[in-house]
């Protein structure tokens, strides 16, 4: 009976120990681990994540991820990126197996809610589209009645399909795939007629096609798409850090802060909230616990928000995307990051 | 617990201290030794085990508090919300993942379900065609097993999707077969008989007898024959009227033709594509595995037992039939009750392809519209253990049936 | 093999040309058959060849590059470094062919001739493999510059997944078979129940759990690779496979020999490892190979995990806008790596079952020697 007993404890003991840990601490296990892990897409989104042949990613979310590991870090290439299948890419952020997805989901209620996630910020705001071949005549979405329409297996764009075509009694089969490029695939064998997401997404994904003029996509926007960086609630310390590393992004653009004057601001900027910002004056850092020149690691690795979407996405890019609603406030857009104050 | 001498002495597990141990009342100091140490080293796994098993459910239970999460199957009557592209049971937007997860449970059974069969009858032919008194049929069918059973079956897959997506026309340019059924990149299009009818209770019932019939007819022959009998005509005249009755009854029903209108055909019954190839894969891989099963049950029937039915004057034909593949059987069943469980698990592959099977709409799209990680993981692993379980359970039950007819 | 023919005929004629002849009148339907290949192999294999070889590119630096009616192995040429390494830095690729050599050469030498110490150095060049080989890839130490395993990918993590699952499940698989063999109804029980539950699941499931939701199960902070959770998954499902095969193993050793071990005051645990193992472990050595073969093929289904293995990076490459159409290529390449594995596997493994067959019949009775 001494054995059991022995045993007995064993197992006591072992609950103990895991009793003792304690809750989620994201920022400290981050930094123990030495680098950020970010849930991407399988890499074929094209301007928002990519990995070509040598094994590199880029894209507006892959530098999105850098940023947030050179505020950090200090260093831009202290992040590992974990290519996720959209369905599986929620779960993955919920068991913690990634830090943070940067990963073309829309902010919707339920997600903020219910899965207890945390948005931290929208990079990206966009609208659900239609791509579908020019030869079949489709002008407007009451043309696709009957049509059978590629969608992405657990996405928002998978339920607003559903949403449109029951309230504008509309008949349509859904083709669910897992990716980009097998919906591609399928729109390209004529499998289905229509492959729907962000249309911004769409803009990208019609030059991965090997006839990329034969497709157009429709004016209609059926729901609205807010693209952000999602984190779990466990570590609200973290999802500052990711929100203000998208806001510093956006006001560094503001300010004219590039990654090619950065050094130079950060010495021998007047501008008070600049100085601010790059950590000559104040604990601008310091509150966040990063290091107090973090804007300067951030902006001279990855550049400002329009470094960034230029680069990706827009002039600076083979998608030629407009920047649309993704411009300053104070041009037009959507784009409006709270002061640094 | 029910231990006898022998099965002691030879247990595996610590046999040297059991050798004894029994039931009688008087026990050695040696015996109750043995007794005690196997209570003690059981207690002391069970312990280790129930202490992982706690650890791991802490973890899980911290983890989810840290982050929140809800928790519970109140999400089965939730509205789901999206549609399902193929489906046994009707399926809109407004179903509960409920009845999602149903739908889905009852793809992923109709695929395996099919698969099973046709790999079950192809595998058959080409595993006799192993043991073929013609050596080319012979290299034939080698050489179809080892290519096929030497290739990943998800590479079987994603070549069927290609090959079909690919080489099929697209649906304004689908093939017609015959006029009423029509083959395009979408799928297969077949007339389907009008769902509603009143007169589809009759048909069922007509269909239902005249299987029996044919059933009987053909095995009343079969028995005749195995004692050597002419066939009586009795057989001949049941066959005969169950096709007859299965024939009236499909030509009474309504039948409607899929019609190409706007995107699609409409009317008629429809196989996605995603469907047909993850079938065509399911079913040549497993049939390359089957064949081999077949084959080893056939050599596995001594020679004796052929020689013995050719002395007594049967026909070779019946040779085949009558002795050897009933004996070949009692080999075959148990690997092949395993090729079926692996046959029902590799179904999941269906997710690759984007049919819509359990794994698909309910560990995938479910999973991810409600965050209800743990729960869904748990169901799906139940209804699978569930299917292996009841295959195991239906061979052994097989096995015992056998045996007892052996003996 | 002759004996599986259920045909009568047992004088045969003499001459090959004779032979052929007698078989085709005695075999109407199998002459017919093989009229029909030769049918067949003149009308589709033709137009295969022609595809495959003559018209076939092998030279070019995208699509267009290509005839489009042939091959397109360009494809297949230019990726080449990719596909059988994934993204393993340039500078340190000799480790990584090092890594994928190692087994061709280990298979190499069990098909060769026998000669003193073959076995033994087999079995151990195979139980060394997975560990040299991390060691050998992951680097960080004896100098070698430290590789992330996100960077592996193509055959080299097939290669990884594939034998580091089946070397690590092998002793997990002999503890579940003693075990599930065991006289104690709560350890037989134990045994049972971790066997079927890891039979009963699919990979993919098993996969997605491991990899997606491990991390729940975990204490907070406990973080593996995603290679790694990948692994532990496959290696256990592989051990519920491998257990069963070895307790067919074990139910073929009579059980005179354990109690001879037993009269002879062998310990439990001894007597497993010198006297009942070798000899289960022998009787069924076709069978786990056979078991490798599977598990070389299921590693494909890392697929679902975002893992990037040989299928996956090929299936990934065809979605290269400068080398879009070009599936069939990319797959029969693959199928052509794979089949030419697993064939060689169970080669290897049919020549065991030979070698068996020729001891037995050697040793008609009593002990068998050693080799």
């Amino acid at each position: 009976m001494k054995k059991t007993m022995l045993w007995g404890i064993v197992g006591l003991s072992v609950m103990a120990t895991s009793a003792l840990a304690g809750e989620g601490d994201r920022v400290k296990a981050i930094k123990d681990r030495g680098e950020l892990v970010c849930g991407t897409s399988t890499g074929t989104t094209i301007g928002l994540s990519t990995l070509d042949a040598s094994g590199k990613w880029a894209g507006l979310e892959i530098d999105y991820c850098r940023a947030v590991a050179a505020a950090m870090f200090g260093d831009p290439d202290k992040v590992k990126f974990a290519p996720l299948e959209f369905k599986n890419a929620f779960a993955a952020l919920q068991s913690g197996s990634v830090d943070m997805l940067a990963r073309a989901a829309a902010w919707t209620y339920t997600r903020d809610t219910e899965m207890k996630f945390d948005y931290a910020g929208v990079y990206m705001y966009d609208g659900q589209g239609f791509l579908v071949k020019k030869s079949l005549g489709v002008s407007k979405l009451a043309d696709l009645n009957g049509a059978s329409i590629c969608v992405s297996a657990g996405t928002t764009t998978e339920l607003n399909l559903s949403d449109y075509f029951r309230t504008n009694s509309l008949e349509y089969t859904p083709i669910v795939t897992n990716s980009r490029e097998q919906n591609l695939a399928n729109l390209e064998a004529g499998r289905c007629d229509a492959y729907t997401n962000e249309r911004g997404g769409l803009a990208a994904s019609r030059l991965g096609l090997s006839a990329p003029d034969e497709y157009v996509i429709l004016d209609e926007i059926i729901a609205k798409e807010p693209l952000g960086p999602i984190v779990q609630q466990d570590d609200p310390a973290f999802r500052d850090i990711a929100a203000w590393t998208l806001f510093t992004l956006i006001n560094a653009e503001e300010k004219g802060i590039t990654s090619a004057n950065v050094a130079e601001m950060a010495t021998g900027s007047e501008n008070p909230e600049i100085q601010r910002m790059l950590g000559k004056t104040g604990d601008f850092g310091v509150k966040l616990g990063l290091a107090n020149d973090w804007v300067v690691k951030v902006i001279s690795s990855v550049g400002n928000y329009g470094e960034i979407f230029d680069r990706n996405l827009g002039a600076g890019s083979p998608v030629k995307l407009a920047r649309g609603q993704n411009e300053l406030w104070s041009k037009g857009g959507l784009l409006y990051a709270p002061p640094v104050r | 617990m029910a231990v006898s001498d022998q099965d002691m002495a030879t247990g595996i597990w610590n046999a040297a201290e059991g050798d004894e141990a029994d039931a009688r009342p008087h026990l050695g100091p040696r015996q109750r030794w043995a007794r005690r140490k196997a209570i003690l080293q059981q207690a002391a796994v069970l312990l280790l085990v129930a202490a992982v098993a706690v650890f791991v459910i802490r973890n899980t239970v911290v983890n989810l508090q840290a982050r929140g999460l809800a928790s519970g199957f109140d999400f089965l009557r939730q509205e789901a919300g999206f549609k399902m592209a193929f489906s046994l049971i009707a399926i809109d937007p407004t179903s509960t993942y409920g009845r999602i997860f149903l739908a889905g449970l009852l793809n992923s059974l109709l695929v395996a379900a099919l698969a099973i069969v046709a790999a079950t009858m192809l595998g058959f032919a080409v595993g006799l065609a192993r043991v073929s008194p013609s050596a080319p049929v012979r290299y034939v069918a080698r050489g179809y097993v080892e290519l096929v059973r030497n290739l990943p079956l998800l590479l079987h897959l994603l070549l069927w999707q290609a090959v079909v997506l690919r080489s099929l026309p697209v649906v304004r340019e689908a093939i017609g077969l015959g006029g009423f059924a029509f083959l395009s990149n979408r799928g297969l299009y077949l007339p389907a008989p009008v769902a509603g009818d009143a007169k589809a209770m009759v048909v069922a019932v007509a269909v239902a007898t005249g299987i029996a019939a044919i059933v009987a007819g053909w095995s009343i022959r079969s028995r005749a024959q195995a004692r050597g009998e002419a066939p009586p005509r009795l057989g001949l005249v049941l066959a005969a009227g169950g096709l007859v009755s299965n024939a009236a009854a499909i030509a009474l029903l309504d039948w409607q033709v899929p019609v190409l209108a706007g995107f699609d055909f409409r009317g008629g019954l429809k196989l996605m594509p995603e469907f047909v190839s993850l079938v065509a894969a399911l079913t040549i891989y497993n049939s390359a595995f089957v064949a081999e099963i077949v084959r080893a049950g056939v050599q596995s029937v001594a020679r004796g037992q052929r020689e013995a039915a050719l002395a007594l004057g049967l026909p070779p034909k019946l040779i085949l039939r009558l002795v050897i593949v009933p004996q070949a059987m009692r080999v075959i069943i148990p690997p092949l009750a395993n090729q079926y469980t692996h046959l029902i698990k590799a179904s999941a592959l269906a997710t690759v392809v984007g049919f819509p099977d359990l794994v698909n709409v309910f560990l995938g799209t479910s999973l991810n519209q409600t965050g209800r990680a743990v729960e869904i993981a748990v169901i799906t692993a139940c209804v699978y253990l569930a299917l292996s379980t009841s295959v195991a359970l239906a061979t052994s039950a097989y096995g015992r049936r056998v045996k007892l007819v052996e003996r | 093999m002759a004996t599986t023919s259920v045909s009568g005929n047992s004088r045969a004629p003499a001459t090959a040309a004779g032979r052929l002849l007698a078989t085709a009148v005695a075999n109407p339907f199998g002459t017919l058959v093989v009229l029909g290949l030769a049918y067949l192999a003149w009308t589709l294999g033709l137009p295969i060849v022609d595809w495959a070889f003559v018209n076939a590119t092998w030279v070019a630096s995208d699509r267009a590059g290509c005839n489009p009616d042939g091959a397109c192995w360009a494809f297949i040429v230019n990726r080449l470094p990719q596909f059988a390494f994934g993204f393993y830095p340039e500078a340190e690729r000799w480790r990584a062919w090092i890594v994928l050599l190692a087994p061709p050469l280990l298979l190499l030498l069990a098909m060769a001739p026998d000669f003193p110490g073959r076995r033994r150095i087999l079995v151990v060049g195979f139980c060394l493999y997975p560990i040299a080989a991390f060691v050998m890839l992951a680097g960080g130490v004896l100098g070698l510059a430290p590789v992330p395993s996100e960077k592996w990918g193509g055959l080299l993590l097939t290669m990884v997944v594939g034998l580091g699952a089946f070397v690590f499940s092998f002793p997990i698989a002999i503890l579940l078979a003693i075990g599930r063999a065991s006289k104690l109804p709560a350890i037989r029980l134990l045994a049972t129940g971790f066997i079927e539950f890891w039979r009963g699941m699919p990979l993919i499931a098993i996969l997605f759990m491991s990899v997606i939701m491990l991390p729940l199960f975990l204490p907070p902070g406990v973080e593996f690779p995603r290679l790694t959770l990948a692994m532990i998954g496959i290696t256990l499902y592989s051990a519920a496979f491998l257990a069963e095969v070895a307790r067919g193993g074990l139910q073929s050793v009579s059980r005179g020999q354990s109690e001879a071990a037993n009269a002879l005051g062998f310990g439990f645990w001894a007597m497993q490892g010198y006297i009942v193992m070798p000899q289960a472990l022998r009787a069924v050595l076709p069978g786990i190979v056979n078991s490798a073969i599977s598990l070389l093929k299921d590693t494909t289904y890392v697929m679902v995990v975002g893992l990037f293995d040989l299928l996956n990076i090929v299936n990934a490459a065809l979605s290269d806008p400068a080398w879009l159409g070009l599936a069939t290529e990319g797959y029969v390449f693959v199928g052509l790596v794979f089949w030419s594995l697993c064939f060689g596997l169970s080669q290897v493994s049919a020549r065991m079952e030979r070698d068996a067959e020729r001891n037995q019949s050697r040793t008609p009775s009593g002990e068998r020697k050693a080799p």
